[in-house]
């Protein structure tokens, strides 16, 4: 081992220690050189000239807004634009405000694909700020810019629905929505959004419209992206020119089945409440003391469980700003005027030892109470509904989600009404709502899993079927069960019923198809 | 009182942007800066300029620089996303040592490089000095390339070392130093603007290179882009004519159409006869590549050949030809590429705006690689068997000019067969990940076992080769340290460090001043104290060569030069920010003439399709987002939502249905070396009886089938035959 000399002893080496210490001390220490001192002053951006011709000369005149205009030939799958979105805008570790996807050109043209860069679309009538409860969003006057109010904003996240562009992003940490703004500080300073100063093609650039040209467009359904939602819910500004785009192109992503957000609080609340409301109405009319008490309970909890799906409660105080638009501020409205009556339906078969001075009026009005309680539950139940439908998703249809939800307050109120006299004849009566539900909701919806071609019930029904078929085996099970429970004794069947409308809820969140632009090749 | 409307507040403010001055425009509030520098990105071989902006000294932020004549203020996610990657939770922060279990400790600098030494020396004992090797890497800067080939070859008496710019380059660097009588790509990116006819074959700069791509579309002239690829790529897409060719049947096509130019007597004799020899013998080697003769070969039709060679002899245009990985990464890829320079040289068109056979290179600092690393060329792109070549960089290093080696030493797969022998026993690897992307992935495993020591130096500890190191040394990586790159167009940068690295990582260059120390050789290297006192040395070096650089004047110069190309001589160097080589046509050989270089395209593949393996696999880049093995690009939260979701394979619809696959259902691919399994993404960008897997996934190296160029001794990952059935 001659030839290895003292290689053993090699860490002794004081030169060596000397060394190492030496060059890790300076590692640490840096002394860049750095551009000249000149270079500090304010001067026109570097790139001024590159995107002088890519946004307007002048601000939008009346009647006219900001849009952005995509040349889909120059855009040739970079991406650029999202990471500078991220970068220069400051954005959290994943939060871009743009993002790109793929169309593919489907029979027609089979070999055809086209990347799409897309943002907020700024659109005419954007339904993020249409469905607001606390009006949290802002059409800009002199720009059309559709501004999120970051600190307005109740984290509700009811826009993220409402955009057929998903376009809101909801942000934990923050309990709050962030989107796209345009880079509006940019423009007013004749400056170019980042998204727009970073396309090494100048393939984004900002034009701009005349509203009403947007507005007729989207109206005829006419005039976006052939394979992105149809501008006809919130006619969208963007342009999309360049390149012709085959009839038959589809997003590359739209045969992925990944199941959506199953929002835990919103299925909960929605279900508990209706729930209440059913057992807590029938309950009314029977005067039955403990399943309105049951119905109190539950539907109480539903209340509590719409706060946790809030980021920032607080705020939500200011959900009258919604009323003229909001199907969500005109629920909460509903849900405060109908919560003191499910309050007071336990109290009801009481009203006979009531003081004779009170005893008298109260004689006189207690025939209304179980007829204007239910009327009043049922515009509540009626505003949930609206909620989903005027997010005009497909499988969130009227039909559908009336079925659903008016569905989960019947097979409740059928469950209450044998509650106080358990006959076998009245017995038969809840069990035959909840077959009922199953069919029309359960049974019609995974029929379209068969459709030859591609439609959002056939996509609901495959991720019904596929990724959440445990869910939907449970949901059937849990409503068999229910409805054979309720014919022993009807309040065996109430934990079973709540476990199977639960389950129902949440397949209509996981599996619904929520429209947005073109995703990339995806799982 | 709340307000009605809060318009401002924290959440408000957290999203605001000021005027972040230096010519920046705005930036986000938090982050605007008091200094900026300027740095070349360190992923790809374009070299984009960055503008660092920085706070105290260290880098908040970044944007693409407008006023460097590469990017024009442009840059690709993976350039913008490139601090990001610095901060990984799996940053090697101090040197680890695996135990015979396989579990890794932590350890001192001192012990590292101790068992490193002690290791190393007792294995040079056992087995002889060439028992050691080393393979590195085209992402370090120049001066570090320098010191890590001499070190080991002058001062550790290593004789075989190679990088893994064998697996991207080496089919270029043969072509060109056969035909210009130096590894010399002739053009500047001005070219792409000023060209009439683009010629892309087996290459997608849409995603790969997309910064090249956009001076593509400023070209004004409207010019013909022609892509030549099996796959209908991004960019085929928008290319005004798609030559959907069959896999490797480039050589075939290439001929036909110098065939065709010959007969229609569309050469330029002038420019052949002053400039060029061998083109007599090439003329007769055409006979037998009519159209008729080889149509079916290429998969096109004779008319489509006809009409492809009327456009690219068009003698009223600039015509220039581009290439890269299709090319490249091919069992005769330096016969491809000649056949290229061939067609350029007939047609007269090199040496003139909007011409020129032209590679574009992958890695950052390949081109640095090409002249500076000491493996396949003595250090400045010298050669190490002359005599006169070895006593002048003796002289220049100040070192005995018999330490240099008389021969070249041993390409990477010779290097991984040496170890199979039994003859290479010691091996370290520099900022390269074979485990993950050397063709044929699984034997790479193997012979990892028959190594009695493996030393890997590495930003990150988690990369599928340091995973497997007896030794891991924490290195700094892009960003963290200072040096040189040089682009695809030879044009030389600088880049800086603006971030101090995590924990006691240091950056390669003082890795290797520790290890010369270490080992004995620290007097050697004495004067290689910063890398811009090795610049120095290398600039030496260069004098009389092709790429002599004697007259630049250190980095500022370079930076404020905005950037400077080779070559650039101490005497008559011509300033030009864009410059072309053999406008004069002279080339680099003895005789300053080109030369033609042919062979016969083999007959069949070396993995031909068969009843058991019908389908080929084709490979290449999945997104501009993604960057090789995807160490540092996986990294970025941003760059991921760029990249595809999970594994897909690209198959064309008639086979999907043949083999009852549908969208999404999960694939089984296998080779004869393994299988992998996919979803399927059903597409005809991809002919039938072809797939592609995109080459960032660890596992698809598992398929690909081991054969190399003869020339260039570069692996040909693009074709591989597979069998492809619905997973079970």
């Amino acid at each position: 081992m001659n030839a290895l000399g003292n290689a053993r002893e090699i860490r002794k080496s004081p030169v060596l220690r000397t060394l190492i210490d030496d060059l890790l001390a300076e590692q640490k220490k840096l002394q860049t050189p750095v551009a000249r001192f000149a270079e500090i002053h304010d001067r026109e951006p570097d790139l001024a000239a590159h995107y002088r011709n890519l946004i307007p000369l002048t601000a939008p005149g009346p009647g006219e807004q900001y849009a952005f205009e995509v040349s889909l030939d120059r855009c040739t799958s970079c991406k650029a634009c999202v990471a500078a979105c991220h970068s220069l805008n400051g954005l959290d570790d994943d939060e871009a405000w743009r993002d790109t996807g793929l169309l593919v050109g489907g029979r027609e043209e089979p070999g055809w694909q086209q990347t799409i860069t897309t943002a907020c679309h700024h659109c005419a009538d954007p339904g993020c700020l249409n469905g607001c409860p606390v009006g949290a969003y802002e059409k800009e006057a002199d720009t059309g810019i559709v501004r999120h109010l970051d600190d307005q904003c109740i984290g509700c996240s009811y826009c993220l629905l409402k955009c057929p562009y998903d376009v809101p992003k909801y942000s934990k940490k923050r309990g709050i929505v962030r989107k796209c703004d345009m880079c509006q500080g940019r423009l007013a300073a004749g400056e170019a959004p980042a998204c727009v100063q970073a396309c090494p093609t100048g393939a984004i650039r900002i034009v701009k419209r005349s509203i009403a040209e947007v507005m007729a467009e989207g109206a005829a359904n006419e005039g976006f992206l052939t394979g992105a939602p149809a501008p006809k819910t919130t006619r969208p500004s963007t342009l999309y020119i360049g390149r012709h785009v085959p009839t038959t192109a589809k997003p590359a992503d739209r045969e992925s089945l990944a199941p959506q957000h199953a929002h835990w609080p919103l299925v909960l609340m929605l279900t508990l409440t209706q729930a209440g409301l059913g057992l807590s109405v029938a309950a009314s009319f029977t005067a039955h003391f403990a399943s309105a008490l049951a119905g109190a309970v539950l539907f109480m909890a539903g209340m509590a469980a719409s706060i946790l799906h809030l980021g920032r409660p607080l705020g939500a105080w200011r959900f009258f700003l919604g009323l003229k638009t909001s199907w969500l501020s005109r629920e909460i409205l509903a849900f405060s005027l109908v919560a003191p009556l499910v309050l007071l339906a336990p109290a009801l078969p009481f009203a006979g030892k009531l003081p004779a001075e009170l005893a008298a009026p109260v004689a006189k009005l207690l025939p209304l109470f179980a007829p204007s309680f239910a009327l009043l539950a049922l515009a509540a139940v009626f505003t949930s509904v609206m909620i989903y439908v005027d997010t005009q998703r497909k499988s969130w249809r009227f039909a559908v989600t009336a079925t659903r939800f008016f569905g989960t307050t019947a097979v409740f109120a059928a469950l209450a009404i044998p509650m106080p006299h358990a006959s076998p004849l009245m017995c038969v009566l809840p069990g035959f709502v909840i077959l009922a539900k199953l069919l029309l909701v359960d049974v019609r919806g995974l029929q379209h899993a068969l459709d030859e071609d591609w439609s959002p019930d056939r996509h609901t029904a495959r991720v019904q079927l596929g990724p959440l078929r445990r869910v939907t085996a449970l949901r059937l099970a849990a409503s068999l069960l229910a409805a054979v429970a309720a014919m022993i004794f009807p309040w065996l069947a109430l934990p079973l019923l709540v476990v199977a409308e639960l389950t129902e809820r949440q397949l209509f969140f996981q599996s619904v198809h929520a429209p947005k632009m073109p995703g990339g090749v995806t799982n | 009182m709340l307000p009605i409307k809060q318009h401002q507040g924290p959440l408000t403010a957290e999203l605001l942007r000021e005027p972040g001055r230096f010519g920046l425009g705005q930036v986000p509030a938090g982050a605007v800066p008091d200094a900026v520098t300027n740095s070349i990105c360190g992923f790809c071989s374009t070299g984009c300029r960055l503008r660092i902006h920085l706070k105290d000294g260290e880098a908040i932020g970044l944007t693409p620089e407008a006023r460097y004549p590469v990017n024009l203020g442009m840059a690709c996610p993976k350039g913008w996303e490139a601090l990001t990657v610095l901060d990984a939770p799996d940053r090697a922060i101090r040197p680890l040592w695996r135990d015979a279990s396989g579990e890794r400790h932590p350890i001192g600098w001192d012990t590292a490089l101790e068992e490193m030494v002690y290791r190393f020396k007792e294995i040079q004992a056992k087995h002889g000095k060439e028992s050691l090797a080393f393979i590195s890497t085209g992402q370090i800067p120049c001066e570090e390339m320098a010191f890590l080939g001499a070190l080991t070859k002058f001062g550790m008496g290593f004789k075989h070392g190679d990088g893994n710019t064998r697996q991207c380059m080496a089919t270029s660097v043969v072509a060109y130093k056969q035909a210009f009588g130096f590894d010399a790509p002739p053009y500047t990116y001005a070219d792409f603007e000023e060209s009439d006819v683009l010629v892309f074959i087996g290459a997608n700069p849409a995603i790969a290179h997309p910064i090249l791509w956009q001076r593509v579309l400023s070209n004004r002239r409207s010019p013909e882009i022609v892509v030549i690829d099996p796959r209908r790529t991004e960019t085929a897409q928008s290319a005004t004519l798609h030559v959907a060719l069959k896999p490797k049947g480039d050589l075939w096509l290439l001929y036909a159409l110098a065939h065709c130019i010959v007969r229609d007597g569309r050469v330029d004799d002038a420019f052949l006869a002053a400039h060029t020899t061998g083109f007599e013998d090439f003329e007769n080697f055409l006979a037998g590549y009519a159209p008729e003769a080889v149509a079916d070969r290429t998969g096109l039709t004779t008319g489509e050949i006809e009409a492809l060679a009327r456009l690219v002899s068009d003698p009223s245009k600039r015509v220039s030809w581009w290439w890269t990985m299709g090319v490249n990464q091919s069992y005769e890829g330096v016969r491809t590429a000649q056949a290229i320079v061939n067609l350029a040289l007939m047609t007269g068109n090199i040496g003139k705006p909007g011409t020129g056979a032209n590679s574009i290179t992958g890695q950052c600092n390949a081109m640095g690689s090409r002249l500076f690393s000491n493996t396949t060329n003595l250090l400045g792109g010298h050669d190490f068997s002359y005599p006169a070549h070895r006593s002048k960089v003796a002289g220049i290093l100040g070192i005995d000019e018999e330490r240099i080696q008389k021969e070249t030493g041993w390409a990477y797969d010779q290097i991984l067969d040496g170890i199979d022998r039994g003859d290479i026993k010691g091996l370290w690897i520099i900022a390269t990940n074979p485990n993950h992307s050397w063709i044929d992935q699984s034997r790479f495993k193997e012979l990892r076992d028959k190594l009695e020591f493996l030393v890997v130096q590495d930003m990150y500890e988690s990369t599928e080769t340091a995973q497997l190191a007896d030794v891991l040394l924490p290195a700094a990586g892009w960003g963290e340290k200072e040096g040189t790159f040089i682009n695809s167009e030879r044009r030389i940068g600088v880049i800086r460090p603006v971030r101090k690295p995590p924990g006691q990582a240091l950056s390669d260059f003082r890795i290797f001043r520790l290890v010369a120390n270490a080992w004995g050789c620290g007097e050697m290297f004495a004067k290689w104290t910063s890398p811009e006192a090795v610049f120095r040395m290398l600039q030496e070096l260069s004098a009389g060569q092709p790429c002599d650089i004697t007259g630049i004047d250190g980095y500022d110069a370079i930076d404020a030069a905005g950037g400077i190309q080779w070559p650039f001589p101490k005497e008559n160097a011509d300033p030009a920010r864009e410059r072309r080589l053999f406008a004069d046509a002279r080339f680099y050989t003895p005789d300053g003439k080109a030369k033609f270089f042919f062979d016969p395209p083999k007959e069949h593949l070396p993995e031909e399709p068969d009843a058991d393996y019908p389908f080929l696999l084709l490979t290449g880049r999945g997104s501009s987002s993604q960057w090789h093995t995807e160490t540092r690009t996986a990294k970025s939260a941003i760059l991921r939502k760029l990249s595809p979701v999970g594994l897909h394979v690209e198959i064309h619809p008639a086979d999907a249905t043949k083999l009852g696959i549908r969208e999404k259902d999960l694939v089984e691919i296998r080779s004869r070396r393994g299988k992998v399994v996919a979803q399927a993404y059903v597409t005809s960008v991809v002919q039938p009886g072809q797939i592609f897997l995109p080459m960032h996934d660890r596992e698809v190296n598992r398929l690909t089938h081991a054969s190399f160029d003869p020339h260039s001794r570069q692996p040909s990952y693009k074709a591989s035959a597979v069998a492809v059935k619905k997973a079970e």
